[in-house]
């Protein structure tokens, strides 16, 4: 049960792009398209639960003062690995993402969960605590994702939605529409947030 | 040669700006620009290290990670180089400059964690530099991050003073500034040299 | 005492870092020559592609390439079938949107365009990416090399201009400036 609660709570309650505002680069730069987007969340993903499992594992060995060099090499380490695993298997994906991949390793969202998260807990945990913000965060890139291709090339993972005649946002594919499609997601959940709150009170 | 460098430089600063249109080092620009002030001091800390990392990380590549054929290694290389020379740089001016310290202090440990700076390194590697263009890229990169920082900050000492709808104030508003900020930096896509 | 501990860290960080490069070294010995054979592929592919008629490809050393009018010309191959040149392929990398677009040109030796290739590129998805499908890409086919092309936003094109993808000026101009470079290597120095 407690093992679900560590899972569940990335997904929205502290899902770390929306509610905890960390791994804002990969979170701007590769929404633009839903494909890149579930990539990305995927990649950090699998860094995560890799990370958080043998820091887990380690967190015995490693002595305090030397924590956060340790931390980076081995989360460096993992973000190597899937870097090689995507230029081997897809090497398209690879391509789009780009330099966002060698970037995983200083995405905060990885660092922050060693420290806070899997230097203290037990492995089976730190797994579960990796695989919901893992996931959480490829919500969060799917959400924007979708919001941007929508609107600015009139697609869902490529596919044509509304026909010839729709005449794309363009805007909200190049860089400035990342910064206001998710201006406008956190204004509306911060909307809903203070609805609910208001609602509760009266 | 001097014409090269400065395309490569303003290519750095305007047009592809890291923070605005390449999207690397959004966390210190979201986290550190509500003061002028601050944005001015964390874009100098910035600068100096971009400009050290680009110089040592391109040496390491050259004649370690290529020499021994071991480029799988340069994600672990660069970020280590960088991670030690934030505390070089740390220790350095905390002995020469304790006012400069105290200005800079907070925000130097957080360069580590800053993709600009380890973003500039691969790109150095990426685009097949020489060690010359290397170094004006990462100044040119620091100086378009501690622009994009500090113009951003002014518009926020505004904002602050403004009368904003409660859902969208603080990080949303932020957020659809930049994106005015990042429309006009695209306008700079036009130059051509 | 202290410089005891000092050794430790040391030895410690340093187990992890050679533990790790090890892991490494060896994933990259397990991937290395499947990467390769995937660039490779890619790379041969294209070159297929932008020439059809050729059955294998040579690379020929052209002087004064990555330098001044021909600084974004990476490499040239001659596209050979039995034996005879029969047109050549120009890897060039123009400026794009955001980056630099990695493509390939085929020109024959009858003097036109058999076609471009994207191979690589770092353009805003659904904006640049409009930039390698057919509808865009097919109107190089069967242009001649005997004038450079140029890039008009809309009606109908003449015999040496191209239509620019809507919305995306700067990708076309920049893969028309790739194909103009190509035109250029093919007049100047190979003929």
């Amino acid at each position: 049960m407690s093992l679900y609660k560590e899972f569940s709570k990335g997904l929205v309650k502290d899902n770390p792009a929306f509610v905890q505002l960390l791994g804002m680069c990969p979170t701007l730069a590769v929404t633009t398209s839903v494909v890149n987007g579930i990539g990305m969340g995927l990649s950090s993903t699998a860094v995560l639960i890799g990370s958080n499992v043998v820091i887990s594992l380690l967190r015995k060995l490693i002595p305090s003062k030397v924590r956060i060099p340790a931390f980076i090499v081995i989360i460096a380490g993992f973000v190597t690995l899937i870097d090689m695993a995507l230029k081997a298997y897809f090497p398209d994906l690879s391509k789009a993402l780009g330099i966002f991949i060698p970037l995983i390793v200083v995405n905060c969202i990885i660092l922050a969960r060693a420290e806070a998260f899997a230097s203290k807990n037990s492995v089976a945990k730190s797994a579960a605590d990796g695989l919901g913000m893992g996931l959480g965060f490829t919500l969060a890139l799917i959400i924007l994702a979708s919001l941007r291709e929508i609107l600015g090339n009139g697609t869902f993972l490529g596919m044509s939605l509304f026909g010839e005649a729709f005449k794309p946002a363009i805007i909200m594919i190049l860089p400035p529409g990342a910064f206001l499609g998710l201006g406008v997601i956190l204004g509306t959940m911060n909307w809903f947030a203070q609805r609910k709150k208001r609602g509760e009170a009266k | 040669m001097i014409k090269e460098l400065i395309v490569i430089a303003l290519g750095a600063i305007l047009i592809e700006n890291f923070v605005l249109v390449k999207f690397l080092g959004i966390c210190p620009f979201l986290g550190v620009s509500k003061k002028v002030e601050t944005a001015l001091g964390m874009g100098m800390a910035v600068t100096f290290v971009m400009v050290l990392a680009s110089l040592i990380t391109w040496l390491i590549q050259t004649f370690i990670l290529d020499y021994f054929h071991i480029e799988y290694l340069q994600t672990i290389a660069f970020i280590l180089v960088i991670a030690s020379l934030v505390q070089f740089v740390e220790m350095v001016i905390q002995k020469m400059s304790p006012t400069l310290y105290q200005a800079l202090g907070v925000y130097l440990p957080l360069i580590t964690t800053n993709c600009a700076v380890l973003g500039v390194a691969i790109l150095n590697i990426q685009k097949e530099f020489n060690f010359i263009n290397a170094i004006v890229y990462g100044g040119g990169a620091a100086i378009g991050f501690t622009l994009a920082i500090v113009l951003f900050a002014g518009v926020r000492e505004r904002l602050e003073l403004s009368d904003i709808p409660k859902p969208l104030q603080g990080f949303p508003i932020a957020l659809i500034t930049a994106a005015l900020l990042s429309i006009a930096f695209l306008g700079f896509q036009g130059l051509k040299f | 005492m202290r410089n005891n501990e000092i050794v430790k860290l040391g030895a410690v960080l340093c187990a992890i870092t050679f533990s790790v490069a090890l892991i490494l070294a060896l994933a990259n010995m397990a991937t290395i020559d499947r990467i390769n054979f995937i660039n490779q592929k890619a790379q041969s592919d294209a070159r297929q592609a932008v020439l059809p008629a050729a059955s294998d490809f040579e690379e020929i050393n052209v002087e004064g390439l990555g330098q001044g009018d021909y600084k974004i010309v990476k490499n040239v191959y001659a596209g050979k079938s039995s034996g005879k040149t029969i047109g050549y392929t120009i890897g060039v990398g123009p400026m794009g949107f955001g980056g630099e677009i990695d493509m390939i040109v085929g020109i024959d030796e009858s003097g036109k365009v058999t076609g471009i290739n994207i191979v690589n590129f770092l353009e805003t998805p659904g904006l640049g990416t409009k930039a390698d499908e057919p509808q865009f890409k097919d109107q190089y086919n069967g242009k001649s090399i005997d004038k450079p092309l140029v890039v008009i936003k809309n009606g109908t094109p003449k015999d040496n201009e191209i239509v620019a993808i809507s919305g995306a000026t700067i990708s076309s101009n920049a893969v028309t400036e790739g194909v103009n470079t190509a035109i250029k290597v093919v007049k100047e120095k190979l003929k």
